[in-house]
């Protein structure tokens, strides 16, 4: 019996350690469902989808077939970025609406990717993994919008990259990571690009900037000292964190260095006590909302006092734009950097911008979150460039990087905008919002440089 | 055969290095603790009240995995589901039913109602999972059992999905009152302390329950021998499924505390909190009562310690902390700390 109990004690280690590793990777297996396309779907090509970063054997995939293009969306779904998905998806479906659904002669319609998974109620790598070898495979497909997290452009773009028929173009409305476009980690961005062809773009300024212009804010406009930095440890939220910290210390702040958040843990109390010794005026949480962002700012309020107080608390764009921390009580008085130009601005630009801003509020009622502007300007890009090009993926790519522009009386961001040849935008923006009277209200323009 | 030969002889070595080893680990973390205290012994003790604190939430779970795993040997998975829903269940009924979202008397009231409310629908809930999903596995390999386990767990996690929301994270409120006791200069928040008052008579009704009760001698007899047990009349099936309704019930009173505690509820955060519960079982000693509680405890601290206290690695490394413990638990001590005492099993 007792043997028997030892037996099974050790059964029960092994099985406890194998789902802590299950749970460790994830849920990369749990929901390949979630891959499929949820939106206006009109290709029904699909590919068997090996999970790993490559592209698929069968390397056939033909040009596609002229006079009828999709542009793949690729957005999480599911969890807390579920409302700024749908946002971008309706602010991209609209500006294709409002081209007529045409790019020169070819249609364009779209199909909509959901990148996440319920049980991890975000991205999800292995899904990732998965919609980029359909978006090889699917041959009707000429482009890729998006997608809205870093990690997750890191994983698809490779695929894109290798694909015979491509490079396949990949434009998008909210990675911030600087390593997908510049040097940034070791190897980067050439891991990203295995031929050595850009394939990439975005239309928002990059961590880098967004991360010293937390610190700049913290110091020249708030007067800070001492920031206790944290980060979800994820590729965005490292990112961005790491670029506040070396400029703060660039400028004398002193930081705190208080590692990454565990987004699993119930609470983060005793992070914030531990803090609380140093005396810290203000904090910095370096991710996304999705990664249990809100208890974070819970604990934070619950140990060092509301953001209006003695420690404030900044935030970067992982915190824009969700409609659950806009309604936070102790979210209130938080300041958020976002690294493109909010609703209320572009409203005030004249013609294009506040145009179809105000078309997407008459359609669905409400304004969208930031992103989806930016998601409606990365659609009239790839529209741009399909006008450009033969129609094809190579053709479509290459027109992207050959210095086509929209310009400043159709785009909805309100000014021209292009790429350079890192496939990051021509123009930059930056905004600090702060939460009051549960709204992300926009404070200032942030300088760049 | 072998008595006497050096073979024989040589486990007998390893066993005592093991215990050394094993020792010198424990004494290591000891020593790690002492230091922490010294360099900042008020931070030390805030820390340490967050962790018995989210340690009585781990007690109270691992209690329904130890009893389970005592009485049919299956770890069930969709344990940390159940703490889950009775979370989202208890927040649905103080904010939706109730409509009680701050704190006051008859919110402290409804929360107690809430809780037996919770604590029924939660063992009625496990009782069923026992009934459809384990029952009929009960004499496959254990396998099968096991990887139903998994499956009901992600089913709940989908139930929780549609009661939540959509978003994996809900801001709740809580009647708990928002104050705090000073002793000297350690502030311990009120709500921590309720927490113990409710978990501690839990736990003691659960002691009196297993070693006092008609049928907690009935379960500790089915979890010794079944089949001894139906001879001496014990209807076993009732018995087991009592267990998991005592151990839903006590899942849910953990769900409660923690939606209380925190002010959020989430859909995703069984799985993790019952794999942290099913650790504090293990290193309890898994089939005992008091070892489980005493693991539960013991994890809670450790997990704040690492994440806040001086000289500590810091969060990243709350989860290695937790499963290196683990490790050395199996490894140097795989009955736990109570694990040889057979007669103390449910």
């Amino acid at each position: 019996m007792r043997a028997s109990k030892r037996g099974g004690m050790k059964f029960a280690a092994v099985t406890v350690v194998l789902a802590t590793l299950a749970a460790a990777c994830g849920s990369d297996t749990e929901d390949d469902a979630a891959g499929e396309a949820t939106g206006e779907a009109t290709a029904d090509a699909t590919a068997e989808g090996s999970a790993t970063a490559e592209a698929p054997a069968d390397t056939d995939a033909a040009p596609a077939a002229e006079g009828s293009l999709v542009i793949a969306i690729e957005v999480p779904l599911q969890g807390a970025s579920k409302d700024a998905s749908e946002a971008a998806v309706n602010a991209a479906n609209l500006a294709l609406e409002q081209a007529g659904g045409v790019a020169g002669s070819y249609t364009v319609t779209t199909k909509t990717y959901d990148n996440s998974t319920a049980a991890k109620g975000g991205w999800d790598d292995a899904t990732c993994a998965k919609n980029a070898a359909d978006h090889v495979a699917a041959t009707d497909e000429i482009a890729v919008l998006g997608p809205y997290n870093s990690g997750c452009a890191k994983i698809i773009l490779p695929v894109l990259n290798q694909d015979p028929s491509g490079p396949m173009l990949m434009i998008s409305h909210a990675n911030t990571n600087p390593g997908l476009t510049k040097a940034w980690d070791p190897g980067e961005p050439e891991i990203f690009y295995p031929t050595g062809t850009r394939n990439y773009g975005r239309l928002i300024a990059t961590d880098d900037f967004q991360g010293a212009a937390g610190a700049q804010f913290a110091q020249e406009e708030l007067g800070l000292t001492t920031c206790l930095v944290l980060d979800d440890g994820q590729t965005y939220g490292v990112g961005v964190a790491t670029a506040f910290k070396a400029e703060a210390e660039a400028i004398g702040i002193t930081v705190i260095d208080g590692g990454s958040w565990d987004a699993k843990q119930p609470n983060y109390t005793a992070i914030f006590e531990n803090a609380a010794t140093e005396s810290p005026d203000c904090v910095y949480l370096g991710g996304i909302n999705d990664n249990n962002g809100e208890q974070l700012i819970r604990d934070k309020v619950a140990v060092l006092g509301a953001n209006d107080g003695a420690v404030k608390l900044i935030a970067p764009d992982g915190f824009s734009g969700y409609p659950t921390v806009q309604e936070l009580p102790d979210a209130q008085g938080m300041y958020i950097t976002f690294a493109g130009l909010p609703t209320s601005e572009l409203q005030k630009i004249e013609g294009a911008a506040a145009d179809f801003v105000n078309a997407y509020i008459e359609k669905y009622g409400e304004p969208a979150s930031f992103y989806a502007w930016y998601a409606a300007a990365a659609m009239q890009y790839i529209l741009k460039a399909i006008e450009a090009s033969d129609g094809t993926r190579a053709g479509v790519t290459a027109a992207a990087f050959s210095g086509i522009t929209v310009s400043a009386e159709e785009s909805v961001i309100g000014k021209e905008f292009g790429l350079d040849e890192n496939g990051d935008v021509t123009i930059k923006d930056m905004s600090v919002n702060i939460m009051q009277d549960n709204t992300e209200t926009y404070l200032k323009p942030w300088p760049l440089g | 055969v072998t008595a006497g030969t050096g073979e024989l002889a040589k486990p007998g070595r390893d066993l005592a290095l093991i215990d050394i080893i094993g020792l010198a680990l424990l004494g290591g973390l000891a020593v790690w603790m002492v230091a922490s205290l010294i360099v900042d012994p008020v931070l030390f003790a805030k820390v340490t009240v967050i962790g018995i604190s989210n340690g009585s939430l781990y007690a109270l779970v691992a209690l329904g995995y130890t009893m389970v795993y005592g009485i049919i040997e299956l770890i069930n998975f969709a344990h940390g589901e159940v703490f889950m829903l009775g979370s989202i269940v208890a927040a649905i009924f103080m904010e939706d039913v109730f409509n009680q979202t701050s704190s006051n008397p008859t919110g402290w009231v409804l929360l107690i109602l809430t809780m037996v409310i919770t604590m029924i629908i939660c063992a009625a809930l496990n009782m069923l999972i026992e009934r459809l999903a384990y029952r009929r596995l009960r004499n496959a390999p254990r396998l099968a059992p096991l990887i139903t386990a998994v499956g009901v767990s992600y089913v709940l996690q989908n139930v929780g999905q549609e009661l939540n929301g959509t978003g994996s994270q809900r801001s709740r409120s809580s009647v708990l009152p928002d104050t705090e006791i000073h002793l000297g200069p350690i502030d311990i928040g009120v709500k921590y302390l309720l927490v113990l008052a409710i978990t501690v008579p839990l736990l003691l009704a659960m002691t009196w329950l297993v070693q006092k009760t008609k049928v907690g001698k009935a379960m500790r007899a089915t979890a010794q021998d079944r089949d001894a047990s139906r001879l001496m009349g014990i209807n076993v099936d009732r018995i087991i499924s009592y267990t998991f309704g005592i151990g839903g019930a006590l899942a849910a009173a953990a769900g409660l505390m923690a939606f209380q505690i925190n002010e959020s509820t989430r859909y995703d955060a069984g799985f993790r909190f019952g794999l942290v519960a099913f650790t504090a079982a293990v290193i309890g000693g898994v089939g005992n009562l008091a070892g489980a509680v005493l693991g539960g405890y013991l994890i809670g601290i450790i997990y704040a310690l690492t994440e806040g206290a001086k000289l500590f690695p810091g969060p990243e490394w709350v989860q290695t902390m937790v499963f290196l413990i683990l490790i050395a638990f199996v490894t140097f001590r795989p009955g736990g700390i109570f694990g040889s005492n057979e007669t103390e099993k449910v």
